[in-house]
């Protein structure tokens, strides 16, 4: 009994002296401030009716533009008279001046908070293009306060099936500003043009186009006319196309190298479809994935070092990622769920993938670590969402989106989310049905 | 027999002589660690012996994820903990009645205006507890991830059973911080750290914060002791942790 006491006693003796812990909980990242941004509207007396209105367009399309990157900026309500009548913390002052009968834009962006004045700009006003001028201007304000290039002039090329007829489906490329406004369209095949993609220097156009060819029947008399999906590039300057692939079978999915000077793609002459890559220059192919399974789908990240693909080796459509610079070099799968997943992106520094995957009988668009990490569901009950793709400054992402009207009436337009799946607005309207939105770059 | 006798005499007295030493030894370390904890010394003393918490969630095989990231950033401001030992005051005292009025301003004006009983206030404050409760629940649920299959055992340390209050406690501070870590987006870019050690009071109350590791910038180091600041009442710490959370021995990593 006594021996027992002892023994109590002494282990309670070193209890009492041991060193207390000290315990660190992790709070985790901070959420970003918004910053409350406003504008004084500029005198206008020196204008006619016609150039006022211009002017009014020019103030809502920075306000507008601003809206888009609400996880920054909060709009302050209305147009301030003057710097005074503004609470803002970054105010943004302007004046229209006229000098040898040219009409200035004075720009004069001031943080309140630091007191100094990070931008004074003078412009000649473009009133003929005053969108153009007005995202020129978002731009030059957005880089002054935040040190980061915009979206305000990006554009975005897309495909859609507005110019089809009944029996005869059709899918033309068009251009349109990043806002939705300015539609173009490049060409007028009257054909199926799928799966575009845009240069490095947003100069020139992948495209996959399908095209119906002439070729030995395989009984081995005469010939047969048979359907191929060969890969053209457009210049967007001269308006022009060439062929850059046109192997039997799929030719497809291409994509160019951050330097541009290659171009990642699917070839399936082989019989399956794998993932080759083609040096713009040399016209030298070389083969990235080599499975018996079907690999398609490339995106390749900023320094080449990263591509990403989706495979059916799985047995079902799963997202992969290697090293592009030998053959199934350091094969890694990223997604494990999802009855079928489809369009993996990097973002513009390589650091996430977006996709969409098939879940309760629509597509949805999930983020994911490109090792694999944090999968997140960023669209849900918002109908069937495809094709994401990032904005250039990795900050937002494009998709599309299908609405069912009826059992064979759908329609399927563009539209922008922040990087965290809050929906920014929708920026197509009866268009056609539109397909495989990418922004540039 | 004569000598056996003399024998235990003896035993006895080594004995006692013993229990005397160690209950010595017991009480001076019992003054030390009362003086120690006054903090009249180590207020500004480094820590030397640190653990680091973070809230974890572990799943083997998952689907994908039935809530949108939206969806999960709301949930994470709706959702509070359960304020369960103030549900035992109401019931069991009067003293705690006058608590609950001054908390619960609803409830309180309520009882103005239509003079219901105390019996029925007790009502509406299980009917909001369990409500609270059910919210945990789903909170937990998302987290928890869409597991499609249960896990085999985890790898990891378990934690004795004394740190257990201890451990709950602290991994519930970063969702009632982080509502108010806010960072200007220069600073966010910085990818900077800072660590604040803090006492808190049986209330909740932050009786004292102070960093202890700087992140060099002051702008950012004030950032985290407003947040802290702006969170207090913190949840109400359980008596068993009361010594440990009073003395400062819970410190906030921002981020880590």
């Amino acid at each position: 009994m006594k021996i027992k006491l002892m023994i109590i006693l002494v282990l309670f003796s070193f209890g009492v002296s041991a060193q207390d812990t000290l315990t660190v909980v992790a709070v985790g990242e901070a959420e970003a401030e918004k910053d409350l941004i406003g504008f004084v509207k500029p005198g206008m007396s020196t204008l006619n009716a016609e150039e006022a209105t211009k002017i009014n367009e020019l103030l809502a399309i920075l306000k507008s533009d601003f809206d888009l990157y609400r996880s920054l900026f909060v709009i302050e309500d209305g147009f301030a008279k003057n710097k005074k009548d503004s609470k803002a913390r970054y105010i943004n002052d302007f004046s229209i001046v006229l000098e040898n009968k040219q009409m200035f834009l004075k720009t004069s962006v001031e943080d309140t908070k630091q007191t100094s004045i990070l931008l004074e700009d003078k412009r000649q006003i473009l009133f003929n293009n005053i969108r153009s001028f007005a995202h020129e201007i978002s731009h030059v304000i957005y880089r002054a306060i935040t040190g980061k290039e915009s979206i305000f002039k990006s554009k975005i090329i897309f495909v859609s099936d507005r110019t089809s007829r009944k029996g005869s489906a059709r899918k033309e490329l068009y251009i349109m500003d990043f806002d939705g406004a300015r539609k173009q369209r490049l060409t007028h095949l009257n054909s199926m043009v799928i799966s575009p993609s845009l240069s490095p220097k947003n100069d020139k156009v992948l495209y996959t186009l399908i095209e119906t060819q002439t070729k030995k029947a395989s009984s081995g008399i005469g010939l047969q006319r048979v359907k191929n999906l060969n890969l053209h590039m457009m210049d967007l300057k001269t308006k022009r196309s060439k062929v850059l692939s046109a192997l039997e079978g799929i030719n497809s999915g291409a994509v160019f190298s951050k330097s541009g000077e290659s171009i990642y793609l699917t070839l399936s002459n082989l019989k399956n479809a794998d993932i080759f890559k083609i040096d713009l220059k040399t016209k030298k192919r070389r083969r990235i994935t080599s499975h018996f399974s079907d690999d398609v789908d490339p995106h390749i990240n900023a320094d080449e070092t990263l591509l990403t693909f989706l495979s059916g080796r799985p047995g079902r459509a799963m997202i992969y990622t290697l090293d592009p610079t030998g053959t199934e070099k350091k094969v890694k799968r990223i997604s494990f769920v999802g009855r079928f997943n489809a369009a993996p992106r990097f973002n513009p520094s390589g650091s996430e993938i977006v996709f969409s995957s098939w879940v309760d009988n629509r597509f949805d668009i999930y983020r994911i670590d490109s090792d694999g990490r944090n999968l997140v569901r960023l669209t849900k009950n918002f109908g069937s969402n495809e094709e994401p793709w990032y904005s250039p400054d990795g900050q937002f992402i494009v998709f599309t989106s299908q609405r069912v009207i009826t059992r064979k009436k759908a329609v399927q337009d563009v539209y922008i989310m922040d990087r965290d799946g809050e929906i920014i607005r929708k920026i197509t309207e009866n268009y056609g049905k539109i397909y495989t939105p990418r922004w540039s770059n | 027999m004569i000598r056996n006798y003399e024998y235990k005499d003896k035993l006895n007295e080594y004995l006692m002589k013993a229990v005397g030493v160690h209950l010595m030894v017991v009480i001076s370390g019992v003054i030390l660690n009362m003086v120690f904890s006054l903090n009249l010394f180590s207020t500004h003393k480094p820590p030397t012996n640190i653990e680091i918490i973070q809230s974890a969630v572990r799943v083997d095989v998952v689907g994908l994820p039935k809530m949108t990231l939206q969806e999960l950033k709301k949930m994470d401001l709706q959702v509070k903990e359960p304020d369960a030992p103030e549900v035992e005051k109401t019931k069991n005292n009067e003293t705690s009645k006058v608590e609950f009025k001054k908390e619960a301003k609803k409830v309180d004006l309520s009882k103005l205006l239509k003079g219901i009983s105390s019996t029925q206030i007790k009502k509406v404050k299980v009917k909001k507890v369990k409500k609270t409760i059910d919210r945990t629940a789903l909170k937990k649920l998302v987290l928890e991830g869409n597991a499609v299959s249960k896990g085999s055992s985890a790898t990891g340390e378990s934690i004795e059973e004394g740190q257990k209050d201890f451990v709950s406690y602290i991994q519930s501070l970063p969702d009632k911080i982080r509502q108010n870590w806010k960072l200007p987006s220069y600073l966010i870019e910085k990818e900077l750290q800072c660590r604040v050690r803090i006492y808190i009071a049986s209330n909740g109350n932050i009786l004292n914060m102070q960093i202890i590791e700087s992140s060099g910038d002051e702008e950012y180091d004030q950032k985290a002791l407003d947040a802290v600041k702006k969170s207090s009442p913190l949840p109400k710490p359980q008596k068993t942790i009361l010594s440990k959370v009073a003395n400062g021995e819970v410190i906030l990593g921002f981020p880590l």
